[in-house]
């Protein structure tokens, strides 16, 4: 069939056609076959068959004798892309191209809204890579007496949003003569994120208090201000992971619905907070940036409690 | 002390010896001489009603505008120099949608107020952007916030007052004085239309009409009369 094709035509299609045919043969004689078969081809199709090939030697890497062929071609190919960095030879500015201005320090957090409570928790470990940097760093934030946050991600970046935030609620306290409503709150993080823009604070919030009506609310935030008021929501290294258990437990409410339905969920404030204990303990199990302590915050019309709970160390 | 009155005169932000900002107080006296504005709090809302000075026959009544909407909670009636008033209407037009896309809520009506007397006492500061000399005009403003419906007084000197009812214009005087004889705490808003109109026309020189008066409600929002919902109160009177 290969011998067809290779009479059939020179195109792009039928080189496309016999690539993936290639990748399934698990002999490696086959693949030698198809190598050369492609060399044969590179002078009527120039440079796009010489990629095409290349990703092909790629592939076969592993599975036949050519890898230090293969290796020298890739290696070559991350000395051109990475500038060294250590002090330059010839004297100019030291460059540093695989520096970045972010790390990400992991870690869960997990809100939960009700009828007249909301729940907001994030472990307290803090990562980067495999280490561990402290067991007992706070994710959350109290920005108001209605009002908390809790930021996964950077967390250089989280303590400075946090600060802001407290400093624009102090600050529209004094002008307004009122405390700052969470929905002030959630209106006021999503543009001050939004404008860092081009330069976002690499922080995923949830904020979590009690609204202007006295109803559980939890406002969802991705790291350049585009929010959402939902029932329930988690951000952060655990997301995957305890996403899928929320949604299972409490169904969530379109956003679509006209007239918008109430997203707060018909749990008690107890069941919350298990609910969420639960969450923890799972993600904690299988994320390596999960762990240590999860602290729980429950804001109802008492005012703010907090609550801890052990989670696993390793 | 050979220094005259005169020599304080000039700038605009020099105290006279005896602690006073001439320039300032020459300005409240220029709201004296513009058209009698009266506003009315009750429970339900607030009622503004303007004189609108109709000087010639062949003036079109409707282009005479004193009283405006801020924002959909806030509106406005004003006295004395109207032109300066645009510029303080317009700034509180700014603020309020500020607040909003800022905050998403409602800017209140003490805060909107507020930050029109910032605006009123940054008078000769030599920036291009702000005027020279004090703002010539007194402002109602009736609001409708979460603390209920709201009139406010500013005047050049940038101070604010909350206040139930409260006239200003050159007919002030009398109007208030007619104000706080009529005025009751539970009035009903339809009442406190009445009261206006009727402190209006005793202190206007022409006889009253659709077309010399505006009448604008916040109850919560703001609403300017329809030249038919005008007559119906003038037939009250």
């Amino acid at each position: 069939m290969r011998a067809r094709a290779k009479r059939r035509s020179n195109t792009l299609s039928t080189l496309f056609s016999s690539i993936p045919r290639s990748r399934c043969t698990t002999s490696g004689k086959t693949s030698v076959d198809i190598r050369s078969h492609h060399r044969s081809r590179r002078c009527f199709s120039g440079i796009l068959i010489l990629t095409l090939s290349y990703n092909v030697y790629w592939q076969i890497r592993p599975r036949e004798g050519s890898q230090s062929r293969c290796y020298q071609k890739l290696n070559n190919l991350d000395r051109k892309m990475m500038l060294s960095a250590g002090p330059q030879q010839h004297g100019g500015p030291t460059q540093h191209a695989s520096w970045s201005p972010y790390d990400n320090n992991g870690g869960t957090c997990v809100a939960v809204a009700g009828k007249d409570y909301c729940v907001i928790a994030a472990d307290t470990r803090m990562s980067t890579g495999f280490n561990i940097l402290t067991r007992d760093q706070t994710k959350v934030c109290k920005l108001t007496d209605k009002c908390l946050i809790a930021s996964a991600g950077f967390r250089a970046d989280a303590i400075t949003l946090h600060k802001t935030l407290q400093t624009r609620g102090i600050m529209y306290k004094h002008s307004h003569n009122k405390s700052m409503s969470c929905v002030a709150m959630a209106q006021m993080l999503s543009n001050t994120l939004y404008m860092k823009r081009f330069f976002p604070y690499y922080a995923f919030n949830l904020l979590g208090g009690i609204d202007n009506e006295g109803k559980g609310a939890v406002y969802t935030y991705d790291a350049i201000g585009s929010y959402e008021r939902t029932g329930y929501s988690c951000q952060g290294s655990g997301q995957a992971l305890i996403m899928p258990i929320l949604d299972n437990q409490l169904k969530a409410v379109s956003p679509l619905l006209v007239p918008p339905q109430d997203g707060a969920t018909p749990l008690t404030q107890e069941q919350a907070v298990d609910l969420v204990k639960d969450c923890f303990a799972t993600a904690g199990e299988r994320d390596i940036y999960t762990g240590d302590e999860v602290e729980i915050y429950v804001i109802n019309a008492s005012g703010v409690h907090k609550q801890t709970q052990e989670l696993k160390l390793d | 002390m050979f220094l005259t009155r005169s020599e304080y005169d000039r700038g605009v932000n020099t105290f006279s010896p005896e602690g006073r900002l001439f320039q300032v107080e020459y300005a409240i006296e220029a709201i004296k001489l513009g058209s009698t504005a009266v506003g009315i709090r009750t429970s339900e809302g607030v009622v503004l009603a303007v004189e609108k000075r109709i000087t010639s026959p062949l003036l079109v009544p409707e282009s005479v505008e004193k009283v405006m909407e801020i924002d959909e909670h806030i509106g406005c009636a004003m006295s004395g120099l109207t032109a300066d008033a645009r510029t303080l209407i317009n700034h509180a037009r700014v603020e309020t949608q500020n607040h909003r896309f800022t905050y998403n809520e409602p800017m209140t009506a003490e805060s909107c107020t507020q930050s029109l007397c910032d605006l009123a006492l940054r008078f000769g500061e030599g920036d291009d952007d702000l005027p020279s000399r004090p703002f010539g005009v007194a402002l109602l403003l009736a609001g409708y916030d979460e603390s209920g419906p709201t009139l406010y007084h500013t005047d050049p000197s940038g101070t604010f007052v909350q206040y139930d009812a409260k006239a200003i214009g050159s007919g002030s005087e009398g109007a208030q004085t007619s104000l706080q004889e009529n005025f009751r705490k539970d009035m009903t808003l339809k009442e406190a239309e009445t009261l206006a109109l009727s402190t209006l026309k005793a202190v206007m020189e022409e006889k009253i009409s659709a077309t010399n008066v505006d009448i604008a409600s916040v109850a919560p929002t703001f609403h300017l009369y329809s030249v038919g919902e005008l007559e119906e109160v003038i037939g009250r009177l």
